[in-house]
Formats: C-alpha cells, structure tokens, sequence
C-alpha cells in the first residue's frame, strides 16, 4: 500500500514538473480545458485590468471564474475563513504586503513558475518585499504604495504669510523638508474650525503605520533584532509626541482620531487642509476639478524627514498569488503574470498608482511630458518610492496593530503620555507574540 | 399506526424547529466547542488544541472586557428605553392621524429600509467634525464655532452612536405598538371616555394594558437583535478612539476575523449571549405578565 | 358657555399640537433618507464642502448612469445583486411568515408539556450574536457546497426571522376570540377551515407586520451575507454598498445611489403590505 502511495507521489511529481521546463521558456503558455477559481480584489478602479482577463483565456485557452471580489479587508476575511475550513483549492488570489505574512502556507513560491528574466524586470525592492521566507508570495502589481506630502501651492506664494512665517519661525516659508517644519508650517496656517495645518489617519493599522514610519525617521525600530517589541523607546516618544503636539494644539482636525483614508482623501479635497501626507492613489482625485475644492492648487513634494535625517516611507503594495493547493499552478502562475505584466501595469498606472516594474515607470515619466502636474506627481513619488520600507514581516502584524493603536490614541487624545501609552502598547504587543509562541 | 402519530403542536412546530436546529444549534454547538481551543482562523489545526475554560479566564480577567460589557448594557439599556418612548409615541401619533395613514405608516418604517451598514456611513458623515452635516449646520446657524468632536469625545460618541441606533431602530417598536393600538377593542377607550376620564388616564389605565405585550414583544426583539447595532458601530467608530466607545460587539468581532483569534472570540460571545439572555428572560416574564393582566391564557 | 369654547380651544391645540409633532416626527424619520437621494445627486466635491454648500449648485443622475453602465465605466452588476436580494428575500419571507403561522398557531391554540421551555428557547436563538454563528454556518455551508447560493441564503434568513413571526403571530393570535373558531366548527367547518375563514383573516394584521419585518430584515441584513455570499451568484444589495469602497476610498455618491435603488422597492413593498394592517379589524364589533 505504502509503495503504492509513494509511487503515485512520484507519478505526480514527474507530472507537475515535466511542463515546468516547457513552460518557462514561453508566457502565457497554452492550458486549454484549464479553469482558473480567483478571489480579486474588488473596486472600481481595478476593473480596467480585469478587463484584459478575456484577452488571457483567448491567447491560452482557459477560462478564469471569479470566485470573489471584494475589498482587501473583507478578502482578508473570507480567505481566513477559508483556511478554517480547509477550503483554499481556488487559485488566484489577490494579496496585499501586509496582509501576506499572516497566512505564509497557503500561497506557493511563485519563483520556480515565473522565468527569471520576468522576475529581473520588477523594482527589486517590491520583490524583496513579496519574499517570504525565502518564497516569492506574490508577484506585485502596478499598485505600489508609499506616501508622498500633498499641498495647497498657493499657500506658498502668499507674501504676507511669507513675512508673517519669517517673522515667526526665522526661516522660508517653502513647502517642508522635515516634520519639524510640518508642525511649524501646520501650526501656522491651522485656524480650526474651517482650515487645518494637517491631518492624519488615526485608528487601525492606519495610525500603527503611520506611528511605525515616523518611528523609523526619528531613528527607532519597532521590532528589535531579537523580534521583541521595541518601539517604547525614546524615538518612539518623539515619533508619538509629534501626533500628540498636533492634536493638542489643534492643527489637525479634532476628529482625525476616528479618520481612516477616505475621509483624509475627502477632508483635503473639501481644502480645508494644508498639508496631506497621502497616498498616490489621490493623485487624479485632488487635481480633478469634479471631485476637488483644491484643483489646480495642488503640490506633491517628497515625504519629510524625521530628526534621524531619515524620510518616513511606509509602504505596501498589491499583488496575486498563487494558492499551494491549486490543481495547475502553471495556469495560475501564467494569469499571474500576465496580469502584473508590462502591459497590465501599463493600464493600471495609466489611471495614477505606482507601477513595480521599472520600464513602466520609464514609459509613464515619458508619457507625462508637457503635463506638469504629472510630471510633478511622478517625480515625488519615483523619490518617495526610494525611501520606501515595507512593515515588519510578521504574521502577527495586524494583530499588533489591533492592540497597538488604542494606546496611540489614547496618547494623541491626551488620557495617556506618550511614554506610558508606548510602554503600555509594548507589553501587549509582547503578549501577542508570546502567544503566538514567537518569544 | 395511532402510536406513529405525532400531535398537532408537535406537527405544527416542526418546521421551526428544523430550521432553527440546523442554522442556528448546530453552528453554536461548534462555536461552543471552539471556545475551548486556541482556534486561530490561519492555523485551522489549533482547532483540535483543548485549552479547558483558559479562554473564558481570559475574557473575564481582561478589564477592556468588562469595561465593554459595561458599556454595552448602558447602551442597550438608554437605547431600548428611548426606542420604547419615542416607538410609542409615533405610533400613538400615527394612530390618531385622520389623514394620509397609509403614507405616515410607510414614512414611519422608512429607517427600516436603511441598511445597518448605510446607517452606519451616514452617520458616521453627518457627524464628521470637520465637514459633517451636523457641524456645518451648527456652525451656519451660528450656535457654535467650534468643530464639535462627536466621534472623538467619549460621551459625545457614545450619544452619536445611540442616535444612529434610535434613528435606525424606533421603527420596529412603532410599527408593532401600532399594531396593537390597532389590535385594540375600541369599546373600552369609549367606555372610558363616557366614564369621564381624561386622555392621560384613559392611556395609563386602558390603553397601556393593551399595548404592554406588543411593547414587550418588541423589547424582546430588539434586546437580542443587537448585531443590527453591531454594522454601524464598528462603521461609525469600531469602539475607538482609544476604546471610548468599544463595545462587546466590536471587540469581538475583531478578535475573531482581525486578530483571527475564533476561540477566544467565542468564549467572549458566549459570555454575552448571557447577556442576551438576562435581559430576554426578563422581558419574556415581563411579557407574561402583561398577558395576565389583559386576561389572555398562557 | 365659557367653558364650551376652552373645550373647543383645547381641542383645537390638541389637534395643531398633534399636526406639529408628527410634522416634526416625520421631518426627523426622513431627512437623512433627503439627503442621501440628495447626495447620490450631487458631485461629490460638492456634498464634503467646507464651507457647506447648503443650496445644491449642480445635480444630475450621474452616479446611477454610472451604477447601471458597464463594467470599468463605473458599472456594478446591479441587476445581479437585484435579483439575488428580490428572490431571497421574497423566498425567505413567504417560507418564514407560513412556518411562523403554524409555530404561532400551535402556541396560541394548543397546551402542550414544556410550551414556556420551547418558546424561550426560540426567542434565544436570536439572543445568538452572528460572530458566534457566522464562521461556523459558514463552515458547514462550505463543506456541504451550498455556499454562495440562494439556497442557502434563503435557509438562513428563514431561521433568522422563524423566533419573531412566532412571537408576533402567536401575540396576534392570543388576541383572536377561541371561541369564533370554535363556533366555526361548530357550524360544520373543519378546524382547517375554521382556521383560513375566520382566525387567519382576523390575525391579517400581525401577520401583515410580521412579514414587513421578516423582508426588510433579509433585504438589509449584512453581517451574515458578506460570509455567506461571495459572488454573482447570489451576493445581495447591502453587500453590494461594499463595492463602493475600495481600499482607501469610498464612493458616497455611489453608494447614496446604490442605497436608493435598494430603498425604493422596500419603500414601494411596505407600503402595498401596510394596508392589510387595517383590514379585517372589526375587533370590537366581533366581541360585542
């Protein structure tokens, strides 16, 4: 019986492996009677893409079934629910970098599937970033994100806030280099309740990101080199005492604790905001003139610099994967690429997010030409993209962040300080891991 | 064959019974069950794990636990309450309409139609400091100048939450004490009002007697149809900032999906479905009696 | 004399009172369902502006020319998710309101051991919270493969609505005079006669309301779809509203749009059912 098993174990390894060869040697492959189950990511702004997925079943004759589409947190959700009850034969699935590490066994390593010359024409950063373990998850798409500093540009050209900043603060009024001068600068133009200097995302894994970027500017880190929490330090007070400063002095609108980013996305469109540090997804929708206030006025500068001399660049990206228990990784594999490929990424990063492949990001400096605020917009960014840092690795990242960022807010709504917020934070940060068996 | 039999009621609650065994008891036996293992969604082998009550200990040794518990009974209680009067009240208003019932009575079910989720975006908008509906109208009729927090400060949003909550849900007390109203004899309010009494004490003395189990019924629904409240709360502020307004709905639920961890989940939900049952019990005897006192049998 | 016309005054304020309040009610009830028709109208710049923009300045049925084109021109399978809500709630509540009238039957009419045990006990099975329920219906519905179908949906919100059309239907029941139907039989009905002749017409109303509720729960309920449904297939209305928030962003206007279409036809249904509220309730008639 034992041998038969094992013969049939080897049977099937001939069988996967014997198209492998061929199939590396040429994309997107022929798998004809092939059906692919996917989970997507759902969203109007990804429909475009999906839009190339009959163009995939014509030139390889398969057929893709759509399992679900939803945003990334409900996928989150459905996917865990999934693994509960063992139901992860589908395919495709859309994965998101901080999601990933939380489920590292159900996606296969996509490196023995995709030829290597593909994988060298990413940003290898983003690739870095998709590695697991030393598996490839997911091979990312034209959605990278890292945060750049909007602003309202006629801010800046106003002589005699210039005089008054001057006369204040002893030096330029120019569009802020560090986040320092964004305290200043927002402090300044801040008179709630109809203008703020600033704003930011303040519940969530929001507030976490954002606390953990500023943490890596003033020079900390969040998980020290043993994996224990270590963000309780003093880069962590100063990292925190800047939200807490803004809050208190009421820069940033009172009810930032409770925003995530659609309402920051609206909250500067609506131009009651100076300076927004955003995302490039918002790009097109700031500079619209059908959905905002500020149209015309907007700015993009790189992020600003902590006291460290470092940026903040807390990043993520987008990508497919590829499920372990998929019945014909190759065909998943080749939809996989096919929808990251330098054609996808092309469509999708036409519409303003970042591509993760470096022609495309050639193609697209080149196609802005004569549009300024494009070119504006992509020169920030490609310079925002190089301070760039993805969160800690951990499969227990959002769960952190889930008992991490009560404490944050408690510090920035004034019920804690910020060093008995952190060293709170800390120990339960710690409890996590401990029972997730990590320390 | 006569011994095959089964009795009419027996007959007559079968399919409930069917239905309710398979969606709802089998599901919870498993949930129970989980709720004595560290079952996390991502490791689906932790299921097997028996950790005893370790779950349960941890829940109720937790203070966030209780402080949401607390909360949650506060809510539920000032929420009910408030239903109830203001339910009554639209209904005894509705009722007395000589015009347009028809239109009134569907205007009046219009919050029904919301999707808790859509409540829960709406207000969550409406009360938005910086450019929400509420502030801005304050603000332009010029009673304040100031961006009033309500999702921010504690009391604030826990009030924003229950005018979500009471928008969302005086419907279901109006439409079934209107039923009732309807329901009614109308001989005795006649009599009543022969006899000489006034308006307030026709209502306490004939009217309310009637209406007491319709009013209970709803209070029963409502008690243990929390997970209505559970959508707009955790879109309105899922319990924060810094856990003001953390509920045992939202703490749960974020730690079965978000942290992933089920079974403790569990063990929290089934310390608050004690909850549930404390205040069904003590609505259903409530209910009983009222019965009594309008003379029908149990 | 004197008297008379106080009386009259009095009266004559009871009833502007009355007027004023439920004029003031009814504003309340209604204005947020305003100004979602009113945003799903107007650019969305517009609907965040600071300052307010109080007197819209532009509308136009962008958001639903939007809703119903195609796929990546702002299009959402809408008449998919129209269907699936319109069969699954109308499914489940018919299933719900005749399983309902035989449980609310057997309570009202019949003695029988344990009856309190059994009706507690159904009321608790709404007492469960749908984070303890949801994972594991979900499981059993994935390992018998009918997830993300009618059917299952159908199942659920049967058993979701079952405990309070019992309450409710029993609670109307209790209220129909035994012994009409008794005298039914009397005159030669069979009990199922007695039963469609005299005591269901007489319950119309609590029936009526229990169905009002038993759709408009199904036609909104989420927690319990976004696990259940997961495609096309029979993904409903309010987990649709979802496809209006992407990762960052959500689409208000879209959604206010989205919210409309779903509210109209509930709107358009209660107010056909509402009227069997009043019918047959010659209440006091019968037991003079």
């Amino acid at each position: 019986m034992l041998r038969l098993l094992s013969s049939v174990a080897a049977g099937v390894i001939v069988v996967a492996l014997s198209p492998l060869s061929v199939f590396a040697a040429e994309l997107p492959g022929k798998f004809e009677g092939v059906t692919i189950d996917a989970k997507l990511i759902g969203g109007q702004q990804y429909e475009k893409l999906y839009e190339r997925i009959p163009e995939w079943e014509k030139l390889t004759g398969a057929k893709v079934n759509i399992l679900s589409k939803k945003n990334h947190f409900e996928l989150d959700k459905e996917i865990k629910s999934d693994i509960a009850s063992g139901g992860t034969k589908w395919c495709v699935g859309s994965n998101h970098s901080s999601f990933a590490p939380q489920y590292p066994d159900i996606y296969t390593d996509l490196k023995p599937l995709i030829p290597e010359t593909e994988l060298a024409a990413f940003v290898p950063s983003v690739i870095k970033a998709s590695t697991l373990d030393g598996k490839l998850v997911m091979l990312p798409r034209a959605q990278f994100d890292v945060s750049a500093l909007y602003y309202q540009k006629s801010l800046y050209t106003d002589e005699a806030k210039k005089a008054a900043f001057k006369e204040k603060y002893g030096y330029d009024l120019t569009p802020p280099d560090t986040w320092a001068q964004v305290t200043d600068q927002a402090e300044f133009f801040a008179a709630p309740p109809n203008f703020y200097g600033t704003q930011f995302a303040g519940k969530e894994e929001a507030i976490n990101g954002r606390f953990y970027e500023m943490l890596v500017a003033e020079g900390g880190e969040y998980i020290d080199a043993e994996g224990k929490p270590a963000f309780n330090s003093e880069a962590g007070v100063r990292a925190l005492d800047w939200f807490v400063k803004l809050y208190k002095d009421k820069a940033v609108p009172a009810g930032t604790t409770n925003y995530l980013w659609d309402d920051l996305g609206q909250g500067f469109a609506s131009g009651s905001v100076a300076l927004n540090l955003d995302w490039p997804g918002w790009a097109t929708f700031f500079n619209d003139p059908k959905s905002s206030k500020v149209a015309g006025n907007v700015g993009v500068k790189v992020q600003p610099a902590g006291s460290s001399g470092k940026r903040t660049g807390w990043s993520g990206h987008h990508g497919f994967s590829v499920t372990q228990a998929c019945a014909n990784k190759e065909a998943a594999a080749s939809l996989v690429w096919f929808l990251t490929n330098e054609d996808s990424q092309k469509l999708e990063s036409e519409a303003g997010p970042l591509p993760t492949r470096s022609a495309v990001w050639e193609y697209n400096i080149n196609a802005a030409k004569g549009d300024a605020y494009k070119t504006e917009v992509l020169n920030a960014f490609q310079e925002a993209a190089k301070n760039a840092f993805p969160v800690p690795p951990l499969a227990e990242w959002i769960e952190i962040s889930n008992s991490v960022y009560p404490e944050l807010q408690a510090a920035i709504l004034g019920d804690k300080t910020s060093k008995e917020a952190l060293d709170e934070a800390a120990e339960k940060a710690t409890t996590v891991l401990q029972d997730s068996g990590k320390l | 064959m006569k011994n095959f039999k089964l009795s009419a009621p027996t007959l007559l609650l079968l399919p409930a019974i069917v239905v309710l065994a398979a969606v709802i008891v089998l599901p919870l036996l498993f949930s129970f069950y989980s709720s004595f293992t560290p079952f996390r969604l991502t490791k689906p082998d932790t299921l097997w794990l028996f950790v005893g009550f370790r779950n349960y200990i941890t829940a109720l040794t937790s203070v966030d636990f209780w402080i949401a518990f607390g909360r949650t009974v506060l809510l539920l209680t000032i929420a009910l309450n408030a239903e109830m009067l203001l339910g009554l009240g639209l209904a005894m208003l509705v009722n007395k309409a000589t015009m347009g019932q028809r239109v009134l009575r569907t205007l009046m079910l219009f919050p029904m139609m919301f999707s808790p989720v859509l409540v829960g975006f709406q207000f969550k908008f409406m009360f938005n400091d910086n450019v929400g509906f509420v502030n801005n109208a304050l603000q332009s009729l010029g009673i304040t100048d100031r961006a009033i927090p309500w999702l921010i400060d504690g009391n604030l949003a826990l009030f924003s939450i229950i005018v979500a909550e009471i928008w969302s849900s005086t419907s279901v007390f109006a439409i079934l004490i209107l039923a009732g109203l309807l329901a009614m004899p109308k001989d005795p309010v006649e009599a009543a009002h022969v006899d000489g009494c006034t308006p307030w004490q026709t209502f306490r003395y004939v009217t309310w007697p009637y209406l007491m189990p319709f009013a209970y019924i709803a209070m029963t629904i409502r008690s243990l149809d929390v997970a209505r409240a559970y959508d707009i709360v955790k879109i309105m502020t899922d319990g924060g900032p810094a856990k003001r307004t953390e509920l045992l709905w939202t703490l749960i639920g974020r730690t079965a999906y978000s942290d992933a961890r089920m079974g403790l989940a569990n063990a929290m939900a089934y310390i608050a479905i004690l909850l549930s049952i404390l205040f069904t019990v003590y609505f259903f005897r409530k209910l009983a009696a009222a019965r009594q006192q309008i003379g029908a049998e149990w | 004399m004197s008297s008379v016309t106080s009386h009259r005054l009095r009266r004559r304020l009871l009833k502007v009172g009355h007027v004023i309040g439920l004029f003031i009610a009814m504003a309340i009830i209604c204005l947020p369902g305003f100004w979602i028709v009113l945003s799903s109208l107007r650019p969305t710049v517009e609907i965040m502006a600071k300052p307010p923009v109080w007197v819209p300045e532009s509308l136009s049925l962008d958001a639903y020319r939007a809703m119903f084109s195609g796929v990546g021109q702002g299009g959402i399978p809408v008449w998919d998710y129209f269907r699936n809500s319109l069969i699954i709630s109308i499914t489940s509540t018919v299933i719900a309101l005749m399983i309902g009238m035989s449980g609310g039957y057997a309570f009202a009419r019949y003695r029988f051991k344990g009856k309190s045990a059994i009706f507690l006990g159904f009321m608790l099975t709404r007492a469960v919270p749908g984070i303890a329920l949801s994972l594991p219906l979900f499981m059993i519905y994935a390992r018998t493969g009918i997830i993300d179908t009618h059917f299952s949906m159908i199942l659920t919100y049967v058993a979701l609505n079952v405990p309070f059309t019992i309450w409710l239907i029993d609670g109307f029941f209790r209220q129909v005079p035994k012994d009409l139907a008794e005298a039914a039989q009397i005159d030669g009905c069979t009990r199922w006669q007695a039963f469609w002749q005299v005591e269901f017409p007489l319950a119309g109303p609590g029936i009526a309301s229990a169905g009002i509720f038993a759709f408009l729960t199904s036609w909104n309920e989420y927690a319990l779809a976004s696990q259940i449904t997961r495609s096309v297939n029979s993904k409903t209305l309010p987990v649709g509203l979802l496809d209006y928030t992407a990762e960052f962003t959500i689409d208000w206007r879209g959604m206010c749009a989205l919210a409309v279409v779903m509210i109209v036809p509930a709107l358009t249904l209660t107010f056909i059912i509402q009227k069997h509220l009043v019918s047959g309730l010659t209440f006091g008639a019968v037991k003079g």
